[in-house]
C-alpha cells in the first residue's frame, strides 16, 4: 500500500473509485473491502475512550498527529470492513498537507454500496474521521 | 404443533429463500393481515365516530370491536382500558407523560431496570429530569440477568412507578413479573409492563398479572407497523389528562375550558390509524386459531435448538445467562465484530440484526459494544437455524477467525 506521495491525492483517489467501480455487485465490494481489512489490521493499542468517534454500529479508534505540517494517522475499528474503508483512507491522506486533505473529501466512499457500509456509518463515523483530519491541525 | 405445521404458508414473503431471523426488530404479516387492510381501504374506508352514513358507522364499530379484541387479548378485566397508539414508544411516552404529570412530585422516584430498551427508559428518565424527581436503576448482574431483589430493593414508599421490561430485546432475560408488581403494590406503586418483545410469545394477563399499564407494538405481533396498544387500570387513566390535544377527544372546547372526553377516546386525539388497528385484531384473532400455548411451546423447542447449535460454533459467545433458552438471543464474536458478522450473513440473505439495539446500558452491562440478535417467530424452522450456523461457522472460517 505504500504510494509515491508525489501522486495527487485526487489521482490516488480517482484509481481507487475506478477500483471499487469495477466490482460487479455488494458482494464483490463486501469480500474486496474483507481482504482490505484483514491484511491492514488496525492498532489495538488505540482503543480507548478519548481515540474513539462516537458512534453506534461500529467503533472508531482514530489518533492524529501533525509534524511539519503533515499528518500522521493511526486507527484502528471493530470491524473488519471498515477497517478496509479506512486502509484506503490511509493512503489517500497519511503524510499529506492540510490543504490537500480539505480539498479531497472522500468521494470513493459513493462508489461502496450502502447494502456494505452503512449511510449511518459513512454519514457519522467516517464523515466524523475525515473531520478530524484537519480539525487537529 | 399440528397447527403451527405449514404456517409459514401463511406468510407470503417467506416464499422465497430468505432466512428471516429479525423479528424482535419486526414481525413478517400473514396474508390473513395484509388483506384485512387491503378490504378496509377498498370496502370500508370512513372516517371514525364523525359521520352518520353507514361506512362511517361500520369503521366505528369495527374500531370499537377491534378494542374489545385487544382486551380479549390481554384478558382484560372491566376495571382496564386499551387505548390504540402507533407502537410501544408512543406507548411509553403517553404514560410517561400522562401518569407523572399527575402522580409525581418533587423528591419522588420511579424505578426502571437496565434492561430497559431505550423506549421505556428515556420517558421517565426525561420525566424525573423535569418535575426533580429521581430516576433508581435496577442494575442486571454481569451475566444479564435480573434477580427480582435487584428491582425490589429500590422501591420505597417515595416510588410512584415501576417500569420494566416482561422480556429483554437483547437477551430475551424475562424479570419476575408477578414478584416485581406485588413488591411494588405493596408500596402503592403503580407498574408499567413493556411487552414489546413478549407479547407475540407468552400470554400477560391483566387479571392474573394485575399490572397497572402494558404496551405493546403491533408490528412485533403480525400486525402492521403503526399499531400498537397502551392498556391501563382505569383508575389511572381516568385520572390522567391527555397528552395529544386536537380533535375527537374533546365533549366541549371552548377558548378558555375544555370538557375532555372520557377514556379511550381522551387520549386518541386526531383520526385513529383504524386499518392498522383493524390489522392488528386480525394478527391477535390469528395467533389465537394457533394457540397460544401450541406457540409458546414450539417457540421454546426451537430456541432450545437455537442455543445448543450456536454453542456448538468456535469463536461466538451467546449474551446473557449461561442456559438460558427464549425466541431473543444475541452473541459476540471475539474477532469479528457484529456489524461485520451482520453484513455478512445478509450477504447469504439471513436477516439478523446488530448493534446495540437501542439498549445501550445494557449492553454495557454486558460489556459489548455491539451483538448479533437472532430472534425468532412461529414460522421459523430448525432449517433457518441450520443455515444461520452454516453460515456464521463459513464467515469466521474464510476470515480465519475460527
Amino acid at each position: 500500500m505504500i504510494q509515491e506521495k508525489a501522486e495527487e491525492i485526487s489521482v490516488v483517489q480517482a484509481r481507487w473509485k475506478a477500483r471499487l467501480k469495477r466490482l460487479e455487485d455488494c458482494f464483490a465490494q463486501c469480500s474486496f473491502l474483507l481482504s482490505l481489512g484483514l491484511s491492514n489490521p488496525g492498532n489495538r493499542e488505540l482503543r480507548r475512550e478519548d481515540y474513539r468517534i462516537p458512534g453506534c454500529q461500529t467503533a472508531i479508534w482514530q489518533k492524529v498527529n501533525w509534524e511539519n505540517g503533515r499528518i500522521s494517522i493511526r486507527y484502528d475499528s471493530d470491524s473488519v470492513l471498515v477497517l478496509g474503508v479506512l486502509s484506503i483512507f490511509q493512503e489517500l491522506y497519511e503524510e499529506r498537507e492540510i490543504r490537500e486533505i480539505r480539498e479531497n473529501p472522500p468521494e470513493f466512499l459513493e462508489e461502496i454500496s450502502e447494502e456494505v457500509i452503512y449511510r449511518e456509518i459513512r454519514e457519522n463515523g467516517l464523515r466524523r474521521y475525515y473531520e478530524n483530519l484537519f480539525r487537529a491541525s | 404443533m399440528q397447527k403451527l405445521l405449514g404456517v409459514r404458508d401463511d406468510f407470503p414473503i417467506l416464499s422465497g429463500n430468505l432466512v428471516y431471523l429479525d423479528n424482535a426488530a419486526t414481525s413478517q404479516k400473514p396474508a390473513c393481515v395484509t388483506d384485512r387492510l387491503m378490504r378496509y381501504y377498498q370496502e370500508e374506508n370512513a372516517n371514525v365516530y364523525r359521520g352518520g352514513y353507514r361506512l362511517s358507522r361500520q369503521s366505528t364499530d369495527s374500531y370499537r370491536i377491534a378494542r374489545k379484541s385487544m382486551e380479549n387479548f390481554l384478558e382484560a378485566e372491566s376495571g382496564g382500558s386499551v387505548i390504540f397508539v402507533r407502537g410501544a414508544t408512543e406507548a411509553c411516552n403517553l404514560a410517561a407523560a400522562g401518569f407523572c404529570r399527575r402522580y409525581l412530585r418533587p423528591g419522588d422516584n420511579i424505578v426502571v431496570t437496565e434492561l430497559e430498551h431505550h423506549s421505556n427508559l428515556l420517558p421517565w428518565l426525561e420525566q424525573c429530569r423535569m418535575r426533580q424527581c429521581s430516576l433508581r436503576i435496577a442494575r442486571a448482574q454481569e451475566d444479564g440477568g435480573l434477580p427480582a431483589r435487584r428491582v425490589t430493593e429500590l422501591i420505597d414508599e417515595r416510588t410512584r412507578l415501576v417500569a420494566v421490561t416482561a422480556m429483554s430485546n437483547v437477551t430475551g432475560v424475562c424479570p419476575d413479573l408477578p414478584a416485581i408488581i406485588e413488591a411494588a403494590h405493596r408500596r402503592k406503586a403503580a407498574v408499567f409492563v413493556d411487552a414489546a418483545q413478549a407479547a407475540a410469545h407468552t400470554e400477560l394477563p391483566a387479571k392474573e398479572l394485575d399490572y397497572d399499564f402494558l404496551c405493546f407494538s403491533g408490528h412485533k405481533v403480525y400486525g402492521p407497523m403503526g399499531s400498537g396498544v397502551l392498556y391501563g387500570k382505569r383508575k389511572f387513566l381516568d385520572e390522567m389528562e391527555p397528552v395529544f390535544f386536537g380533535g375527537g377527544m374533546v365533549e366541549e372546547a371552548g377558548t378558555e375550558n375544555v370538557l375532555y372526553k372520557s377514556v379511550p377516546e381522551k387520549f386518541e386525539a386526531g383520526t385513529p390509524d383504524v386499518a392498522a388497528s383493524l390489522g392488528l385484531e386480525t394478527a391477535v384473532q390469528y395467533l389465537g386459531k394457533l394457540g397460544r400455548k401450541e406457540v409458546r411451546a414450539y417457540e421454546n423447542q426451537l430456541a432450545g435448538y437455537l442455543r445448543e447449535s450456536l454453542e456448538k460454533l468456535n469463536g461466538i459467545r451467546i449474551l446473557g445467562p449461561e442456559g438460558l433458552t427464549g425466541p431473543v438471543l444475541s452473541f459476540v464474536s471475539d474477532r469479528l465484530s457484529s456489524y461485520d458478522i451482520g453484513m455478512m450473513l445478509a450477504m447469504k440473505n439471513i436477516a439478523v440484526r446488530s448493534g446495540a439495539h437501542c439498549a445501550h446500558p445494557y449492553m454495557r452491562r454486558l460489556d459489548a459494544r455491539g451483538a448479533c440478535r437472532v430472534s425468532l417467530a412461529l414460522y421459523n424452522t430448525r432449517q433457518d437455524i441450520d443455515f444461520l450456523c452454516a453460515g456464521l461457522k463459513e464467515i469466521l472460517h474464510d476470515t480465519g477467525k475460527s
